[in-house]
């Protein structure tokens, strides 16, 4: 029922990406991503492509891996660019019954396709490479500053964490829960009617289950002195190394060369 | 040290239960030396504030005193304030009156709180609820960075912290995929990464297959003797209890009984009285004393009777059936009756095809027959609930073949009525209320078979008596108001209100205390009696499966690899224990006297079975004339 495969989970391994630090992905991710949002014709394009395939290349992931983790999202990417091909006007190339095809549609689809795929491509090598802890501690680490202006950006993170830890177990719970609930029958009531009804057997005990494990977790970690951000340390202190520069110059001269392609 | 209730103190507050008995003689009275106390409480009163009616008084005028290096156990039937008192030690409670001094701080002033749990370290039931981060590493040092360590200090306790519970290698594993033994553990390894002075452990093994909770008991034996940490250990189990140095009794938030186990569990009534239970040794060594023989010392732990009976170093008499040993129970027989599931070649993989694909089932072939009492057991992740879920059409094989009832699995049709014949219980039931009433959610199965208002009336009436409950009593109550052990039998009512022809359930018992798991035991042989019921009980326990069992299946790593009678299996103890899986206590002493060379049978599933077979090797001359020394 549930896939055990969850999308952008955190796939263990020692490669020079999984070794970045966690702030240079973040930057990265987001530098490169503005490259692939203003990037402008089919030229535009080719520095993205280069660095997301490079990124690829040093995950040490097999191709094959990350296009599967990201299976529910064809459908997205496949509905925006049938959308894209058949709503925009221009030369007919095609044309069946009332739909029509133009050129202009078939090039706006395919890059707004390749746009989001990129986006996507790169957000989920960031969690793929990054456990859940330490992407939170370099986004805290990134968000430092505007504590002074009010952002919690400890309590930010940290809400982060649990809720990404949390996912796999809630997972199983509503697995358990489905199944427990079909061994006395239930989801047999056909129609919407029937359909709401058939919730409220799932719905209620996962949302007293998530209530009583977060109730736990948060006795778990009070017991363990945790007091908000004041004091915290990391196993890991965050510090750049020579990689890190590198791959922060690259991603800036790859959104330069982006804005020069224009 | 004044450490035994006066009986009458005793009776009148378990049948009176109000505070007009004072008792705070337990121990720290007699000994006020405050060098090496460690904890202390005075007359703790803990009150909750949206507690249910009735209930809200948790704990009343509780004292105690806790030395440093000690290993005290709790125990308590369910409600009994146990998990109130273990969050009071590290100050997750403050008393609403009373006072708790840990190492000198009192709990009550805000600026020692952080101090306190420091020193404190907690560990809870629910291995998967304490896990904060999804690497192990980063997990232990969850506790030292919040005391604001530098990251070179972080490292060194956790490797530390990793090396003291043997988890080393598993550094930079995700917490998910650790064996539950190795998830508390784990919990274990995060709080000694704090340099605590004292555990505190809340039923840390009420979740753990036999091998788990070994682990887990030897880690903690070691930290405690090797060490010198001070361990609290709240507990169902009397055997994990029996190896403390002190044991604490509490009933209806007061202390009951206080003193060192061979005291403790020397005043059986009273523990009876609370639905409590001896250790199996203990028991034995009792049943032996009624019988006339002379046992020295209090038996506590299997090794403490193998070594009480082989001092007594007399030649025996040859057994020659001075007692009859084996009561020769007719329903125990596995019955020559015609399957009512058959299992062929059975593989489940789950998530084929991707890097987590996981071999769950592998080519087991088992048949079941009807009506009879069937116990799967194997560590965890063996492939049990994998197993079970099969049977009533949950999971499809992914090769081999499946016969329910008579009807192949394979057919969609078939397998989408199959909950209506195959009854499936899974763990902590109570979890699954989502009614207003009990009655409505007992209905719910019956309801879904399309029956009539009064049948499914009469269908949850039955149910719930069955399932030893008042329909009248708790039927328009919410389930959140039974007490634990009624609220997993009615989740239970709610399958038997199918009438199903097999009822499989996934650990009945986890987490209940003793009384609690035998009315529940006794109910499900009760139900197996009068409908010709089949079931099929999948448990950690192998003390219910000597009792209750006709029949084993040993699970072990998806394969099966054993099938047989309960004398059967668990004369493979050696093959058991590589698999993570232990034999019952009572065998456990007879294999220990076999080895010691003493001709008796190791096939015994009982404590009385034990005491006759025991009787058996122990000399005439050991038996006394008065029974009022024996009984002593």
């Amino acid at each position: 029922m549930f896939s055990s495969l969850t999308m952008g989970q955190y796939i263990p391994g020692e490669s020079l990406l999984h070794r970045l630090d966690p702030r240079t992905k973040v930057v990265c991710v987001l530098v490169v991503g503005v490259a692939v949002l203003v990037a402008l014709g089919w030229a535009g394009f080719v520095p993205a492509v280069l660095i997301t395939i490079a990124a690829i290349a040093l995950s040490g992931f097999s191709p094959r891996l990350i296009i599967r983790g990201l299976r529910p999202l064809w459908l997205i990417l496949t509905v925006t660019f049938l959308l894209q091909l058949l709503l925009t006007p221009g030369e007919v190339l095609l044309e069946l019954g009332p739909l029509h095809i133009s050129w202009e549609g078939l090039e706006a689809g395919s890059q707004l396709f390749l746009r989001l795929g990129l986006l996507i491509f790169l957000a989920s090598l960031l969690t793929q490479t990054t456990t859940p802890v330490s992407l939170t501690a370099g986004l805290e680490s990134l968000l430092a500053p505007l504590t002074r202006v009010g952002v919690p950006a400890h309590e930010l993170s940290m809400m982060m964490t649990i809720a990404l830890s949390f996912i796999p177990t809630l997972m199983q719970e509503a697995d358990i829960l489905v199944k427990a609930q079909r061994s006395r029958g239930a989801g047999l009531a056909g129609g919407p009617a029937g359909w709401i009804k058939n919730m409220i057997p799932l719905l209620v005990p996962l949302f007293a289950g998530a209530m009583r494990r977060a109730d736990d977790l948060a006795i778990a970690m009070e017991a363990r002195c945790y007091r908000g951000g004041a004091n915290r340390t990391r196993i890991r202190s965050l510090r750049f190394g020579p990689a890190d520069y590198v791959s922060v110059a690259v991603c800036l001269a790859a959104l330069a060369g982006t804005l020069v392609l224009r | 040290m004044i450490d035994v209730r006066d009986e009458t103190l005793v009776t009148g507050f378990v049948t009176e239960g109000n505070g007009s008995v004072r008792h705070n003689s337990v121990s720290h009275v007699s000994n006020p030396t405050t060098h090496d106390c460690f904890i202390e409480v005075t007359g703790l009163t803990h009150i909750y504030y949206r507690a249910k009616p009735g209930e809200c008084r948790a704990l009343s005028g509780v004292d105690l005193t806790i030395k440093k290096g000690e290993y005290l156990a709790v125990v308590g039937p369910n409600g009994s304030g146990k998990s109130t008192l273990a969050r009071h030690f590290n100050a997750l409670l403050l008393p609403s009156s009373g006072k708790v001094l840990v190492d000198g701080l009192d709990t009550n002033q805000p600026e020692h709180i952080w101090e306190i749990r420091r020193r404190v370290g907690m560990v809870f039931q629910n291995p998967d609820n304490q896990i904060i981060s999804s690497l192990v590493e980063e997990d232990v040092a969850f506790g030292a960075e919040n005391l604001g360590l530098l990251p070179a200090q972080v490292r060194a306790r956790v490797a530390e912290a990793l090396e003291q519970t043997g988890l080393t290698g598993f550094r930079l594993h995700a917490p998910h995929l650790l064996s539950g033994g190795q998830k508390q553990r784990l919990a274990i390894a995060g709080v000694l990464a704090m340099q605590p002075t004292c555990l505190v452990l809340d039923e840390p093994t009420a979740m753990l297959d036999p091998a788990g909770r070994r682990e887990l008991l030897n880690t903690l034996e070691r930290l405690n003797r090797s060490f010198g940490i001070t361990v609290v250990l709240v507990t169902h189990f009397m055997e994990e209890a029996a190896r403390a140095d002190r044991v604490l009794v509490l009933a209806a938030g007061k202390t009951v009984l206080m003193g060192t186990p061979a005291e403790v569990f020397s005043q059986d009534k009273i523990l009876e009285e609370l639905g409590l239970e001896l250790p199996a040794p203990t028991q034995i060594a009792r049943g032996l004393k009624r019988r006339g023989f002379l046992i020295p010392g209090a038996s506590l732990t299997p090794d403490d009777l193998v070594k009480a009976v082989l001092d007594k170093q007399i030649g025996y008499e040859e057994a020659g059936g001075r007692f009859s040993c084996f009561p020769k129970g007719s329903t125990r027989t596995v019955p020559l009756l015609p399957s009512v599931i058959k299992v062929e070649n059975l593989t489940h993989i789950y998530a084929p095809g991707t890097p987590f694909q996981v071999t769950s089932l592998d080519n087991v072939s088992l048949e079941i027959y009807k009506g009879e009492f069937l116990a799967v057991v194997g560590a965890t992740g063996s492939g049990k609930s994998t197993l079970v879920q099969h049977f009533n059409g949950l999971l499809k094989p992914t090769r081999g073949k499946l016969v329910v009832c008579g009807l192949d699995v394979s057919d969609k049709q078939v397998s989408r009525t199959l909950w209506r014949k195959v009854g499936l219980v899974f763990q902590r039931p109570e979890q699954q209320f989502f009614e207003e009433t009990v009655f409505d959610d007992v209905a719910f199965g019956p309801r879904n078979m399309g029956l009539g208002k009064d049948e499914v009336k009469e269908r949850v009436e039955e149910a719930l008596r069955l399932a030893g409950l008042d329909p009248l009593q708790v039927g328009q109550l919410s389930p959140y108001r039974l007490s634990g052990g009624m609220k997993r039998r009615a989740a239970i009512a709610g399958v038997l209100a199918l009438r199903p022809e097999v009822l499989a359930l996934d650990e009945p018992t986890a987490g209940l205390d003793p009384q609690g798991r035998r009315q529940l035991l006794d109910r499900l042989e009760n139900v197996r009696r009068e409908w010709g019921v089949t079931i099929i009980l999948v448990t950690h326990s192998m003390e219910e499966v000597g009792l209750l069992a006709g029949r084993v299946a040993v699970l072990n790593r998806g394969r099966l690899s054993m099938v047989g009678t309960p004398r059967e299996v668990f004369s493979r103890a050696e093959e058991l224990r590589e698999m993570g899986l232990d034999i019952p206590i009572p065998a456990a002493i007879m294999t220990r006297l076999q080895a010691a060379g003493k001709p008796v049978r190791t096939d015994i599933l009982s404590n009385s079975e034990a005491e006759a077979e025991i009787a058996k090797i122990l000399p005439e001359t050991g038996k006394q004339g008065d029974g009022s020394r024996a009984s002593r």
